[in-house]
């Protein structure tokens, strides 16, 4: 099964699909663009198995016919977020044994890899480039057996981000499931500005699939964003929640009686934004729980008034338990790890090869979650020591391995600082090589910076004399 | 208040973008959703206020002249 081809078949080529300023395009232009660019690619590799082709575009609606078009000429697509460095773009490549890259002219690819073709789609020029043949790290025929469509990292490949593998089955049983919450239907005019890099499947997929409208918003400024939602009577946003907090600012007239559904996602909803944000537009956010080896499983469809902060309850399609360290179920009131049995969930890691990542059909994702008695479940913090700052995943140990390698550090551990608005932040702490001449925060930042995105760098230093250890001389994450 | 807004936007925020004065339109210049979220918590880092999303707008917020303003008034006591 090919998911773009299943979307392509079912709407009219004449509706609506996408909306980016005073671009728009319907299914049939989509369609068209999609099998052009698909035609294209496949000129340029050999029959007889998927190759991974990295995607480095800007969000935009070429990013949306680039995807189709890797995907629906068999290809499984690997994101390359604009924000990697050089360095993370190398790691990724390198991990997913990448066959091919396709970058647009505004974000060239700075690797060495040949050009082997060019053209233009959507309006926006783009490259292929050939990759090198790497080694492999993970076993070919298993990796195609499973009809693969995309390999998602949460981060860089270090740290504890393995790639997840999803097939085209895997994002068509997730995005079904999503939308018995989501109840996203041809009428919907979907208003979009997260970055498609990092949500794309149960998001835009989805949208096509349902054939919506989705309307592209490329300016992160309130009034943009508002005048959009008006000009094409939005009704479902998904943003984060520093984006509700943006908008719940808003002084003017718009009410924005369009709306109705709000999906706050990619960090905890603080209470104020919630609150504001139904005082100014008279609807609730409505806060989900989206994991990348899961999809959408939890969303508070029902308690977005009176409880804002609950992450909601399970949706139709899956089973939630949290458990103790031992695996037993806790009590009410009592946080456990989120676990989740369901349609959709992640077919293996890449790297290292795990094909196999379920134990029973149950998904353990490391987030501390309570149930209280009325079923809601709610966010309590993190099992594993990634740093979520504003829905963008940080692992300490990719920073930490930068750091180290600094000439005046000696060891160095990040921690996530909590912050209201953010979430958290990175801060770094430092043993310096010499205590009476340590490095300058600034200094370790620039130097962060050639090798790490922008958001991974830590916004505070602190030197210190001594790091928490375990007995056994491994970092302690939580003190 | 105003040459140090710049010089941290130029070194940590926008360091591909043109020259950068008190008046350049920083949307203009390239700032987005991420870029915004970083300048917030620089803002806080180094001037100590924290700012609030909600005052977020093309009004207060588009150059360093309007940034400065704003944060020299959550800083007023």
């Amino acid at each position: 099964m090919n998911l773009i081809e299943e979307i392509l078949r079912r709407h009219p080529h004449g509706k609506l699909a996408i909306v980016s300023g005073d671009e728009a395009c319907s299914y049939g232009g989509l369609a068209a663009e999609a099998r052009e660019i698909a035609a294209l690619l496949r000129e340029h590799w050999s029959e007889g198995r998927a190759p991974r082709v990295g995607l480095q575009c800007p969000n935009g609606l070429s990013y949306i016919v680039l995807s189709m078009g890797i995907l629906l000429a068999g290809g499984c697509l690997v994101p390359l977020a604009e924000e990697l460095t050089e360095a993370e773009r190398g790691e990724i490549a390198a991990a997913t044994a990448l066959d091919l890259v396709v970058a647009t002219a505004g974000l060239p690819w700075q690797g060495r890899e040949e050009i082997v073709a060019a053209a233009r789609a959507a309006d926006t020029d783009w490259q292929l480039h050939r990759c090198a043949v790497r080694e492999l790290s993970f076993p070919e025929e298993d990796f195609q057996r499973l009809n693969p469509a995309f390999i998602r990292f949460s981060s860089g490949t270090t740290g504890a981000s393995k790639g997840v593998v999803l097939s085209h089955e895997t994002l068509l049983a997730r995005i079904t499931a999503a939308n018995e919450g989501l109840r996203i239907g041809a009428e919907d005019r979907v208003l979009w500005m997260l970055p498609m890099a990092h949500h794309f499947a149960v998001s835009i997929v989805l949208y096509l699939y349902a054939g919506a409208l989705t309307v592209l918003e490329h300016s992160p400024l309130r009034e943009d964003v508002l005048a959009t939602a008006e000009k094409n009577s939005a009704t479902v946003i998904y943003g984060s929640p520093f984006h509700f907090a943006m908008l719940a600012g808003d002084a003017g007239p718009f009410a924005w009686p369009t709306l109705r559904l709000a999906v706050a996602t990619a960090a905890a909803l603080p209470e104020v934004t919630a609150g504001n944000f139904l005082r100014r537009f008279g609807k609730p956010l409505t806060q989900g729980l989206g994991i990348i080896e899961v999809g959408l499983s939890v969303m508070n469809l029902d308690g977005g008034a009176d409880r804002p902060t609950a992450l909601g309850k399970a949706l139709p399609a899956y089973e939630v338990k949290l458990t103790d360290e031992a695996g037993a179920e806790v009590s009410d009131g009592a946080a456990g790890e989120f676990q989740v049995r369901g349609p959709g969930l992640l077919d293996a890691y890449l790297s290292p090869w795990n094909p196999q990542p379920l134990d029973d059909g149950w998904f353990a994702s490391g987030d501390l979650v309570e149930r209280d008695e009325e079923g809601y479940l709610f966010l309590r913090g993190r099992k594993k020591s990634v740093i979520n700052i504003a829905g963008m995943k940080v692992f300490p140990e990719e920073v930490e391995k930068v750091l180290n390698e600094h000439p005046a550090v000696r060891r160095s551990r990040v921690v996530g600082r909590e912050h209201p608005q953010m979430g958290q932040i990175p801060v770094g702490e430092i043993i310096p090589i010499d205590a009476a001449n340590p490095p300058k925060a600034v200094e370790l930042q620039r130097y962060c910076k050639t090798l790490l995105s922008a958001y991974k760098v830590p916004m505070q230093f602190k030197m210190v004399e001594e790091l928490p250890l375990t007995a056994s001389g491994k970092l302690k994450r939580v003190d | 208040m105003e040459q140090d807004l710049i010089e941290l936007i130029r070194s940590d925020i926008l360091d591909h973008a043109g020259p950068i004065t008190a008046e350049t339109d920083l949307f203009t210049a390239g700032l987005d959703s991420m870029g915004i979220m970083q300048l917030l918590l620089a803002i806080e880092d180094r001037f100590g206020v924290a700012m609030d999303p909600a005052d977020l707008s093309r009004e207060n917020f588009s150059t360093v002249e309007k940034i400065a303003t704003l944060v020299t008034g959550r800083q007023a006591p």
